[in-house]
């Protein structure tokens, strides 16, 4: 335990050095956690790792700001979760504005819900679509209720882990999964309530 | 079964979707591709630096640009002041020399 922490320890002071292979080691350590955390929030692979890139690039240049409070990899999955968010936050403005140059006729499609009566037939299309619906009911949550809920279901992560990552007690962990396992639940009601 | 239990029974249907995602390992040029981002925002700053000098040079630019505002605004003033200082007599000799004191609202009249 203490080799790794004063293997960490020297990693980050050869990173501030700016040495190129301490920066190439890390990315090779940490690229697939970090793909797999931004790919579990925007649910594309090329914009997964268009983001994943984007922390890198943030890593490289903030490394300087880094005071060694939290694990290395802690700080770096705050990172992917931030610019994550933020590219969801983009793509929602994007479609808020696409739905208002409808409104207005200007121009552009707006993504259309799929409704419940043009699912495919076939079981995988079926599960396709309710891991989409239910995507979006996750991204749907507030922030924070949304953040600990990906990480718990799609990437497993354990209550503490995410406790460590979001900075919170576990809790404020287990709190923030109940009521978004109640909102989702509430959220999907709603949801299908439409179709029946 | 009535409407909210096949609605819940959907819902639960959903719910199960929640699954550990599928893992996806990163592309093998991702580093180099990163490496080129990293180039292109460093040779990006680069430029933005050529453009307002570097980062000694910032303070004494904004020095000179502020020395220069105050400079003009004293100018400015300094010229008004003086202005005031112009008497009643200058004026009407600037008035007469130019023709401004006459009054042309009987010209027509005088061709009658």
């Amino acid at each position: 335990m203490l080799i790794l922490v004063d293997m960490e320890t020297e990693l980050i002071a050869n990173l501030k050095t700016g040495n190129s292979k301490s920066f190439a080691d890390l990315v090779a350590t940490h690229q697939d956690r970090v793909l797999n955390i931004c790919f579990s929030f925007v649910h594309n692979k090329q914009d997964a790792e268009d983001v994943a890139q984007e922390v890198f690039v943030e890593v490289f240049q903030s490394i300087q700001n880094f005071r060694g409070e939290a694990k290395l990899s802690t700080w770096i999955n705050r990172i992917a979760i931030n610019r994550s968010l933020d590219l969801l936050r983009k793509k929602k403005r994007k479609k808020r504005m696409a739905q208002v140059r409808n409104l207005l006729s200007i121009s552009g499609t707006v993504d259309e819900p799929p409704a419940a009566e043009n699912m495919l037939p076939d079981r995988m299309y079926e599960q396709q679509e309710r891991a989409e619906i239910l995507s979006r009911a996750v991204n749907s949550l507030p922030e924070n209720q949304a953040i600990a809920i990906t990480l718990s279901k799609y990437q497993d992560y354990d209550n503490k882990e995410i406790a460590e990552i979001m900075g919170l007690t576990l809790s404020a962990v287990i709190s923030l999964i109940h009521r978004a396992k109640k909102n989702l639940y509430r959220n999907l009601f709603k949801y299908y309530k439409k179709f029946y | 079964m009535n409407k909210k239990e096949i609605i819940d029974q959907e819902v639960q249907k959903t719910l199960r979707c929640f699954e550990p995602m599928e893992k996806v390992s990163a592309d093998p040029y991702f580093y180099t591709r990163l490496q080129a981002r990293l180039r292109q925002q460093h040779l990006q700053k680069e430029n933005k630096l050529e453009l307002f000098g570097s980062r000694w040079w910032r303070p004494a630019l904004i020095g000179m640009i502020i020395i220069l505002n105050l400079s003009t605004a004293a100018l400015v003033y300094l010229s008004n002041e003086k202005n005031k200082g112009l008497n009643q007599d200058t004026l009407t000799t600037l008035a007469t020399e130019y023709g401004l004191n006459q009054d042309d609202s009987d010209l027509f009249s005088a061709n009658k």
